[in-house]
């Protein structure tokens, strides 16, 4: 299991099924991290639950692994 | 690890006894461990030279070699000889925790560190201390001074002192110190006072305090949080943590948040202190940092999203990462199509420009420093470059730390910057010196605040991406060489 965060992609924010959401929820060793939002949540997801999740709604999404940004002190 | 075994020389002065030399590291190959391998071998055809081995395996077999083989063979680890022995000891978040702290036998005299300044001990002041292993790798141990101006670290002989840095929370410039035995005075010399424009302002093509410049921008800082601070209001947006909203959560959970706004929009009012760029700006704020770590994608996309649909022209990135984020390039896009443009630090790391910098539609920004404006034993003082071309018109240089390449737009003053730092430890109005590109960063922020600020075309404009790109336009009009190479300076230095 890993994090990653799933975004929808500015393009697809008409097309995007309503419910996306609760397909997330309903996918297989996929769990959210963050609370329900309007376009970006963080998931905790194996490597099964990602391919799945990429073939259901990978269209509409943006999905990347969690990256961390330091201050440029 | 890696270590070298070789036979002794020294005061081998008969042709017998350095055969015996090189007959016992023979003798002590043939023993090796099951898991340690020898890496490479210098084998000289003269019997009667010395003959090195680099070998691969743990510490521990390391020291039962050392012990099993006679004292004609020498056993210690590989050690690598740097030409920037300074610069990479400034890169000290690199560096491991040596967990001295945690290692300390009982009984030993604790190294000290009296760090004064002003004629008085200075509390709350961080020491980092670096350390050479006995295997030969450094590692780093930091404390905090307490009320009587002393860092203590427990005397460990598995590690060398090499050098510490010692950097005050407020008031004085950071500085190197070298250790010299248990107790170790420093003494750090006091930041200019009395006075509202340094060379930073003067670089910028300020000349006098103006408390209403920036006026009718909103400019964003997505950061460490913000103050509190007496010379600081801002709208605060809060925090966005791991994808969870915080409205309540914008304080600086660090230092660099408040130090970066407020070299934008820092209002001393009446007090005699250093002022912000552009302190007339309608200041919006927002942590994407915890405590202690890096900020995540989706937090930073999510700021620039709350930023930018409150209006901001400006958003400022202080921050990057080595790897690209599409969902904060996606932000980004978003941001620009609502009239924002994000200005970003290169990164610290002389290299490559990090990310969101380097993406085309950011503003990246390096940071330059000015030959005399900060003490010479100072940290600040010590970020000169080691290569002639570095070195600009006007006195001018480019920090040794600031990455570089084509995807620089500007360059910005970012050592020894001097901005208000969090209301802690019983100062009233703190204000602390910093260098990085996080610093360059809000000096081109705010100087092209001030600029936008007095361009009737822009304000009259519609939220749009034409707004945006007018923004970046005028950043390169304003821009005047400092002498250097494109990669380093982009199109130069900004100035109002």
């Amino acid at each position: 299991m890993a994090d990653y965060v799933i975004a929808v992609k500015r393009t697809m924010r008409e097309e995007l099924p309503q419910n996306w959401q609760s397909q997330l929820e309903d996918i297989d060793g996929l769990t959210l991290l963050s609370p329900p939002a309007r376009e970006r949540v963080l998931v905790s997801a194996s490597p099964d639950a990602l391919r799945h999740l990429d073939a259901q709604l990978g269209r509409y999404l943006r999905i990347e692994p969690l990256i961390r940004h330091q201050t440029s002190r | 690890m890696q270590f070298v075994m070789s036979n002794r020389r020294a005061g081998k002065f008969q042709d017998a006894e350095k055969t015996a030399s090189r007959a016992a590291l023979a003798e002590a190959l043939t023993v090796l461990p099951a898991t340690a391998h020898i890496r490479s071998e210098s084998r000289p055809a003269d019997d009667l030279a010395r003959r090195s081995v680099i070998l691969e395996g743990t510490p521990a077999e390391m020291i039962a070699l050392d012990a099993a083989t006679s004292s004609d063979v020498i056993v210690e680890p590989l050690i690598l000889h740097e030409r920037e022995g300074a610069l990479s000891m400034f890169k000290h978040a690199r560096v491991p925790l040596a967990g001295l702290m945690r290692a300390a036998p009982a009984g030993a005299a604790p190294l000290e560190f009296h760090v004064r300044g002003g004629g008085a001990p200075l509390a709350q002041a961080t020491v980092i201390l670096f350390l050479r292993r006995l295997d030969g790798e450094v590692m780093r141990e930091e404390a905090r001074t307490g009320a009587d101006g002393v860092a203590a670290f427990p005397s460990n002989l598995a590690f060398q002192p090499l050098a510490a840095i010692v950097k005050p929370y407020a008031g004085f410039w950071a500085r190197w110190a070298q250790v010299s035995g248990q107790k170790t005075t420093v003494v750090c010399s006091k930041l200019p006072g009395n006075r509202r424009l340094d060379w930073w302002h003067h670089a910028s093509g300020i000349s006098s305090f103006a408390p209403d410049a920036g006026a009718g921008i909103r400019v964003g800082v997505i950061d460490t949080g913000l103050g509190p601070h007496p010379h600081l209001q801002g709208t605060d947006h809060g925090a966005f943590i791991l994808g969870i909203h915080d409205p309540d959560g914008g304080a600086d959970a660090d230092v660099h948040g408040t130090h970066v706004a407020g070299t934008i929009a820092g209002r001393p009012g009446e007090v005699l202190v250093h002022g912000g760029i552009a302190p007339g700006v309608e200041l919006h704020t927002a942590r994407v940092f915890p405590p202690g770590e890096g900020a995540a994608n989706i937090d930073i996309a999510d700021a620039i999203d709350s930023l930018s649909r409150a209006g901001a022209d400006l958003i400022n990135l202080s921050l990057g990462a080595p790897v690209k984020s599409e969902v904060v390039q996606d932000a980004v896009q978003d941001a620009a199509e609502r009239g924002t443009l994000c200005l970003c630090a290169a990164a610290n790391s002389f290299e490559f420009v990090h990310f969101p910098a380097a993406l085309p539609e950011t503003a990246a920004v390096s940071a330059a420093g000015k030959l005399g404006t900060a003490p010479e034993d100072s940290v600040s003082g010590g970020q000169l470059p080691d290569q002639p071309e570095l070195f600009g018109l006007d006195g001018f240089y480019f920090a040794r730390f600031s990455c570089f390449g084509p995807e620089i737009d500007a360059i910005a003053p970012g050592v020894g910057i001097i901005a208000p730092v969090p209301a802690r430890h019983g100062l009233a109005a703190p204000y602390a010196a910093l260098d990085g590109t996080s610093m360059a960063t809000p000096v081109a922020c705010g100087v092209l605040a001030r600029v936008l600020a007095e361009d009737a075309s822009y304000l009259a404009m519609p939220r749009n991406i034409f707004r945006s790109d007018l923004a970046r336009h005028r950043l390169r009009e304003i821009c005047r060489t400092i002498g250097l190479a494109a990669i380093y300076e982009g199109h130069g230095m900004p100035r109002s």
